[in-house]
């Protein structure tokens, strides 16, 4: 057995592994009386799990280094309010990863390929996504990060690989309340999450793949596509929630208190809801780290009316979501899609508070309104998410 | 524990055992589709991680 090829979740030794690590946790809290500093222990595991069961440790160390003296160099030279440069710099191990992805492997030399493999590294995004948060909250207020902590917040094993996507702040407390959180209530309801986990990822997503998505028979209909739609949306959501879940009992586990991901992502009324409650931690970051500079910047420049930035930025930011994925066509259109729900709602927004009453649904009673808006607002996800399949195109 | 959540757990642990039965044990998937071949049980599939 290949232990070195180890992703979180991805098999039984990952699970052997989380196991020892509760249990290593729970024993310095009980048998050594928490003489062993937390913060240490927490690093130790991932040090156990990066060196002996992840792929590739020593890429993954060498991006660590990078991104932390990256991170150093700018607070120590970087004095310019514009926060474009320090995020292309600290965004270069993706660029680098994605321009080896626009050379196809048939006409890539063997170099290009080797060099490909070498920067591929499972969780990169996740990773520079944090070390970007960080440093720009380290910005508005600044602390000291030492190399333990920024390698505890960014080599966190359960939320290593597609988070939720913490935040430096919020991570390190947790951190420095030590071993308070390793009681008998945080493990009830880490083990609860687990539960629930498990029954999204391994039966609820197993069984609509199973029983459903794999025996449809693409005869080009319109019925074949409407039900592909509607499968691929609960799959992909039990199998993401799941995966969140699981992340979340296990950081739970290990006395981190992992933010929620997915919260009835399918009872949102609008896009602005939806990424509240679907995927929230990425909605979050993107809205604080991408919506809020561009739309700062085009302020501070005086361009377009207020409303007319929002949309921009709004737009621009699920196009750069849709690019993130992927730079195949059916990401970036389902990306923008989710732009152009989002520009459509901020106009109507703008358009009924000029107006002072509803544009769309005028004197209907506003739980009739909930009801169209949830029926409407998950329809138009379940056609974004099908374009994000690729089955179309 | 409140009649809630006591009811929701009873839910979760019913459901986590009679779709592990089904779905790992008695694979139900070939029952309905005797056709098919027997799929590999799926790995862990990361939708979401492009690289």
């Amino acid at each position: 057995m290949n232990l070195h090829n180890t992703l979180p979740f991805s098999s039984a030794v990952f699970f052997y592994f989380i196991a020892f690590s509760i249990a290593l946790v729970w024993l310095a809290k009980i048998l050594f009386k928490e003489r062993i500093s937390f913060q240490y222990l927490i690093a130790c595991i991932s040090a156990l799990y990066l060196l002996f069961l992840f792929p590739k440790p020593i890429q993954l160390f060498g991006l660590f280094v990078y991104l932390y003296l990256a991170v150093l160099a700018l607070k120590k030279w970087y004095r310019s309010d514009n926060i474009v440069f320090p995020m292309l710099i600290l965004s270069v191990p993706i660029f680098l990863m994605k321009s080896f992805i626009l050379f196809p492997e048939e006409t890539a030399s063997p170099g290009t390929l080797q060099l490909k493999n070498i920067i591929q590294i499972a969780g990169l995004s996740y990773i520079v996504f944090k070390v970007i948060g960080l440093y720009i909250d380290e910005r508005r207020n600044p602390v000291n990060v030492s190399f333990l902590s920024f390698f505890n917040f960014t080599a966190f094993v359960p939320t290593l690989l597609i988070g939720p996507l913490d935040r430096y702040k919020r991570f390190q407390s947790d951190l420095q309340n030590g071993y308070s959180n390793i009681n008998l209530s945080f493990y009830t309801k880490a083990w609860n999450t687990i539960l629930l986990g498990l029954l999204f990822k391994f039966i609820l997503a197993e069984a609509i793949l199973r029983l459903v998505s794999n025996h449809l028979i693409n005869d080009g209909s319109f019925l074949y596509h409407v039900t592909y739609m509607y499968s691929y949306l609960f799959y992909l959501f039990f199998d993401f929630a799941g995966y969140s879940l699981l992340a979340i009992g296990f950081g739970n586990f290990l006395g981190v208190d992992v933010p929620i991901n997915f919260d009835k992502p399918f009872l949102a009324v609008n896009p602005k809801e939806f990424w509240k409650r679907w995927h929230k931690s990425l909605g979050d970051w993107l809205g604080d780290y991408f919506f809020k500079p561009i739309f700062k910047y085009f302020t501070t420049k005086k361009v377009f009316e207020s409303h007319q930035r929002q949309n921009i930025a709004l737009f621009l930011t699920f196009s750069l979501m849709g690019f993130w994925n992927g730079f195949e066509w059916h990401y970036i259109v389902s990306g923008m899609l989710f732009g152009l729900y989002s520009v459509i709602h901020n106009d109507y927004i703008y358009r009924c508070k000029r107006s002072k009453t509803d544009v769309f649904f005028g004197d209907l009673d506003p739980a009739a309104v909930r009801v169209l808006s949830i029926i409407i607002m998950f329809n138009s996800v379940a056609f974004a998410i099908y374009i994000f399949s690729g089955k179309l195109f | 524990m409140n009649k809630f959540k006591f009811l929701r757990n009873t839910l979760i642990y019913f459901l986590l055992i009679l779709g592990y039965v089904y779905l790992y044990i008695a694979n139900i998937e070939f029952i309905l589709h005797p056709e098919s071949e027997l799929a590999p049980k799926s790995t862990v599939n990361f939708v979401y991680q492009q690289f």
